[in-house]
């Protein structure tokens, strides 16, 4: 075991949905620990809980059996500690760009002039700075999801929760999106968990993928990773490719669809 | 801006084209036809008899006294309804226990046309602005009170989710989430409120009133004054769609990202 707690320890977490024999077992006995600066890519077929992972880490939802600690603490509800991205960015409209960013800090209570600076300094990191005043539905896909991220970046939690942050976004838009949430992870020396459907994603990010099963959820695989220590590296800042990678991808792909077929 | 607004120039011809047509058509039927003018008064009569009334009114009293007196008790009736109603309503929408409560008592009075319950409120209040008051005041109350009500079960759960993951308590919740993400129903049932408002104002001044521009209309018909009938009818088509068009100015002004999000 690590010499400190670790951020997020889940031990034995079980998560029913419904009573009776409607019931939907939707995690099964999840053993997780989350250490501090790690970035933890979970994969897995849709419907294997992986949202529902997520939503108990946050705070949205209690596990129907088992325990979920943060700082070594029971998580009892949502709070401003552990960040959420969720995958449609849920900006507020009647909020200017830079009002989103600060919305954190000013309900935290924190005093304006910090707050200009705190939404100045995150604007900057994710390139958005000269449209500070513009609205939020004047802004693309991508631009969105970056002030979306800007705006969990300024109250800068202990943690980052990620639910297919990109999914909506097309490939380019996603590469440079990749890109930019390894840096900021990498600069704010953040934790992030991060779920994904997709494989390469996960690969060049995290220093940890966690494959799970289809429904009930476990774990059935985990791998520590450097592929994302190595593009922040290299100048273009994309992964290197090589045979390692190449069967990680195909082993991770091949436990999915067999995992799927059993059925 | 205003996407959604703006009309291309065909379309403004065709609405002003529309409306030419019907003016010619009233007035060929009303000068070349034996068309009695008891009936139906010409378009040069109708203008003759406005600009008279603009001058020397009607019944004793100015054209301004009896618009402002049908005005004043339609702004004090909505002003009251929505300052009540949508307390209410987000209540009512926020805690079901609340709603438990108010909820069947309006749903209860709602389809209920207000000139059925108007006698009553004469009985109680007299005939003079009181009643008419509390009647429109009724009248606007339930759009408002349902569509706040509507507008609380419809924000998205994601706001309320990443606004707590954010740092924000409850009341934070409330009023810088879920209250500027209802401001767009709000201000649609605040329209509808005064739409049906103004109506029933309309026909409560022509059941009982002395002044004000219903009660114009149905005195005129009581001395076959049709023209008459005709510039006050008239007059409440305009001041009908100005009173909308501003409210609609204001709406585009304050909840300026409806539709957008």
């Amino acid at each position: 075991m690590a010499k400190e707690t670790p951020l997020i320890a889940l031990n034995h977490v079980s998560m029913d949905y419904g009573d009776g024999t409607e019931s939907v077992l939707a995690l099964k006995d999840i053993d997780l620990a989350i250490e501090k600066n790690e970035f933890l890519c979970i994969l897995g077929p849709s419907g294997c809980g992986k949202s529902t992972l997520l939503k108990i880490i946050a705070g949205y939802q209690k596990p129907t059996t088992g325990e979920a600690t943060f700082q070594g603490k029971t998580i009892t509800g949502p709070d401003w500690h552990r960040g959420v991205v969720f995958q449609s960015p849920t900006l507020y409209p009647w909020l200017s760009v830079k009002d989103n960013v600060g919305f954190g800090p000013k309900v935290r209570g924190i005093k304006k002039a910090q707050i200009d600076q705190i939404t100045d300094q995150f604007l900057d990191q994710i390139g958005l700075l000269k449209d500070k005043d513009k609205a939020v539905f004047d802004l693309s896909g991508g631009m969105r999801q970056r002030v979306a991220l800007a705006r969990v970046l300024a109250n800068e939690p202990e943690m980052i929760l990620m639910d297919e942050p990109l999914g909506a976004l097309d490939a380019l838009t996603r590469l440079n999106m990749q890109t930019l949430i390894r840096d900021l992870w990498h600069k704010n020396k953040n934790t992030v968990v991060m779920i994904t459907h997709d494989v390469e994603e996960a690969l060049s990010l995290g220093t940890r993928v966690i494959v799970m099963s289809k429904q009930p959820g476990t774990i059935i695989k985990s791998y520590d990773l450097n592929y994302t220590y190595q593009a922040l590296e290299t100048d273009n800042h994309r992964v290197k490719v090589d045979e390692q990678y190449l069967e990680i991808k195909n082993d991770i792909l091949d436990l999915i669809n067999a995992d799927l077929n059993e059925a | 801006m205003n996407v959604k607004q703006s009309k291309n120039p065909f379309e403004i011809t065709l609405t002003l084209l529309t409306w030419l047509i019907v003016i010619v058509l009233w007035f060929i039927f009303t000068n070349v036809g034996e068309m009695s003018s008891l009936l139906l008064p010409s378009p040069q009569v109708v203008w003759e008899t406005f600009m008279n009334i603009v001058k020397n009114g009607y019944g004793n009293v100015s054209l301004w006294q009896h618009l402002s007196d049908s005005f004043v008790r339609l702004f004090w009736a909505v002003s009251l309804a929505f300052i009540t109603a949508v307390p209410l309503g987000l209540l009512s929408g926020y805690f079901s226990k609340f709603k438990a409560i108010v909820d069947s008592i309006v749903q209860f009075y709602r389809p209920i046309p207000p000139l059925a319950y108007y006698a009553l409120l004469i009985l109680w209040m007299g005939i003079d602005d009181g009643s008419k008051v509390t009647l429109l005041y009724l009248a606007a109350f339930a759009p408002i009170y349902i569509a706040c009500v509507a507008a609380v079960n419809s924000v998205s759960q994601d706001y309320i989710l990443s606004s707590k993951s954010l740092g924000a308590n409850q009341k934070d919740v409330f009023t810088k989430v879920v209250l500027p993400a209802c401001m767009p129903d709000i201000f649609t049932g605040l329209r509808t409120a005064m739409g049906f408002a103004y109506t029933t104002l309309v026909a409560a001044e022509m059941t009982a009133a002395t002044s004000g521009i219903g009660w114009m209309v149905i005195d005129a018909s009581r001395y076959l004054r049709s023209d008459v009938m005709f510039v006050g009818i008239i007059i409440m088509g305009v001041t009908g769609i100005i009173m909308d068009g501003g409210l609609l100015l204001l709406e585009n002004k304050l909840v300026f990202w409806k539709g957008k999000d």
